[in-house]
Parts: structure tokens; C-alpha cells; sequence
């Protein structure tokens, strides 16, 4: 490391930036979500509509059904469909390897595993942080997205889990 | 044309023990097992390796699978006459069999809604676990006597 380019001011003030970014009102009411990405697109859920997050694990192909189910898996003896997420959010350049994980997602009666690349996170995030997804394309994807925030420098949009659910269930087209 | 199932021809014999279990053929294809219950079959022939003459009805193309399947171990099987349905005295080519198994109705594992919305005309019904004979893979139900009827 270059000692004459290391300034113990310019490292303090952003630690003192970081910190204040990271202070958060304690009474604010908070929001679980989980953050995931899929292919180079970050997105995150409602922690309450996530009932598991499973590993890459064997899905058993059931011919006839339309392409964005990749099939079923079972979780201690009860069968769960999966479908791909990266098909229902029409996102091309999705990575399939041993980092994949399946997110249940559950709603009173409907639950149905959706497939994604990667699970980055959980956290709880003050509601006034998300914003409502404006800055979106009027794409037919962009029906699932309800709001989104800033992690990481990057755009984080929040996915609409009862609205991925219907698609799953046949009550709306993919 | 809507199928539903007939209960009318028994698909389950009971053990000695009492268990009520479900016979199944089960065989492969592209590396998806499937079951057929025996008693729904009359015969088996096992044809010339890598040999499906063009007139016969293969079976990938009843269960939905959009792409060509390679049938390397083919076999004929014909369908019982008693069956209530279209497939009654039918022939039909299945690929790679695998054995004749039996699982307990109890342990089935019934197909989640997302599916079952779907499979609706599907011959698909169930699904079973093979791990007792050391694999890990599903094997997924056929029921082959659904009959075709008007709603």
C-alpha cells in the first residue's frame, strides 16, 4: 500500500458518512425484505411472504406445463412447483449454478418456489426508504414492481409477491 | 375433452401386511422417471435396441414433452381392454425401463395446486419417492384409465 496516499482525514470522514447513512430512528416502523438478484438485476421480497430459502436442490421435470415452471421439488414431503424467475421477469442472461436458490413464497393458501440466481440478503429497512418504482420502463414485467430502494449504489426494485403468486397459480398470464 | 378418473377399475392391491400399495412400471424418459400402474397393462415386449418403427405411438408425445426424445431401449406396451378410457387396447412405446415398484398410497405425495391447475387433461396425477431403492428422484404417477368425457 502507498503510505503517501493514504489521508487518515479522508478515511475518518467516511467513516463518519457511513455511520450517518447507517443511522436509522429507532421507533420507524421497519420492513423485512429479502434481497436476490437474477441475472444482473437486483430485486427484493417481503420477508413475510417468504416461508424457506432453500439450496440448489434436484427439480424433477413435469412435461406439458408452460416454460416458466422448471418443474417440482420436495420439501420434506410435501411437493412444491418452481418455476424460474428469471423467465416470469423476462430477464435473459440468468446464472444457473450451485449459488441458486429456491425462495418458497406462501400466501394464505398458494405457495409455489420461484427460482432465483442469488439471495445477497436480509434486512429490515425503515418503510420511508422505499420509494414507489417510478424510475421503471412500462414493460409487461413491470407490473410486478411495487417500489424500490438504494443498496449498495445500486437499485434494488421490490417485487410484488402476491402478484408473482397469481401468475404461478394461473390467474393471470405470465 | 376433459378427462377425470374412474375409480371403476381397482389400480391398488393390499401387502400382507395390510398396507394398501400402488404397483407401478416405472421406466425413463430424458431422465425423468415415470410410473404406469401394472394393472392397467396387459403386455410388455421389449423391441430391438434403438429400433421405434415410425406407425407406433410413442409415449413423450402423450405426456407433453415438446422435444424429440432418443428411445435407445425401447418396449411396447399394450393398455388392458377393460380400461374406461381412449387408451383400451392401445400400444404405446415407452423407453428405459426400469423395474416394477410398489408404493405405499400413503406415502404419494400429492401435486401442488400451481401444477394440478395446469395438468388438468395431463394423464400426471401424483408423484412418488424412489429413495428406498436408493434414488433420489421423483417418480411421476400416470393414470392412463382417465376417461375422456363431457363436462
Amino acid at each position: 500500500m502507498d503510505a503517501s496516499r493514504f489521508d487518515p482525514k479522508d478515511l475518518l470522514n467516511q467513516i463518519k458518512q457511513r455511520q450517518q447513512d447507517e443511522i436509522i430512528d429507532v421507533d420507524e416502523e421497519t420492513e423485512q425484505l429479502v434481497i436476490i438478484s437474477v441475472g444482473n438485476d437486483w430485486f427484493a421480497l417481503h420477508g413475510r411472504y417468504v416461508k424457506e430459502i432453500l439450496p440448489d436442490m434436484p427439480i424433477t421435470f413435469v412435461p406439458g406445463l408452460p416454460d416458466i415452471f422448471l418443474g417440482l421439488v420436495n420439501v420434506r414431503g410435501e411437493l412444491e412447483s418452481v418455476v424460474d424467475m428469471a423467465k416470469i421477469l423476462q430477464i435473459p442472461d440468468a446464472r444457473v449454478n450451485e449459488l441458486n436458490r429456491i425462495l418458497i413464497l406462501r400466501e394464505e393458501n398458494s405457495s409455489s418456489g420461484f427460482r432465483v440466481d442469488y439471495v445477497h440478503d436480509i434486512i429490515d429497512l425503515p418503510k420511508s426508504r422505499i420509494a414507489p418504482a417510478l424510475n421503471v420502463a412500462d414493460t409487461a414485467r413491470s407490473r410486478y414492481f411495487i417500489g424500490e430502494f438504494e443498496r449498495a449504489s445500486r437499485t434494488v426494485l421490490v417485487l410484488d409477491a402476491s402478484r408473482l403468486l397469481r401468475t404461478v397459480l394461473q390467474d393471470e398470464i405470465a | 375433452m376433459i378427462f377425470a378418473p374412474t375409480p371403476e377399475i381397482q389400480t391398488t392391491t393390499q401387502t400382507e401386511t395390510g398396507a394398501t400399495v400402488l404397483e407401478a412400471l416405472v421406466f425413463t424418459i430424458k431422465m425423468n422417471y415415470f410410473g404406469i400402474p401394472v394393472n392397467q397393462i396387459e403386455s410388455i415386449q421389449s423391441l430391438p435396441e434403438d429400433t421405434v418403427p415410425a406407425s407406433e405411438e410413442k409415449i413423450d408425445r402423450i405426456l407433453g414433452f415438446t422435444e424429440d426424445c432418443f428411445y435407445l431401449f425401447p418396449s411396447r406396451i399394450t393398455f388392458k381392454s377393460g380400461l374406461h378410457s381412449e387408451y383400451a387396447s392401445r400400444t404405446m412405446i415407452i423407453d428405459g425401463l426400469v423395474g416394477i415398484f410398489e408404493f405405499r398410497l400413503n406415502h404419494l405425495l400429492l401435486l401442488p395446486k400451481a401444477i394440478e391447475s395446469r395438468l388438468s387433461n395431463s394423464l400426471i396425477w401424483a408423484a412418488a419417492r424412489l429413495e428406498e431403492q436408493g434414488l433420489r428422484d421423483l417418480v411421476l404417477l400416470l393414470n392412463f384409465n382417465r376417461l375422456a368425457s363431457a363436462s
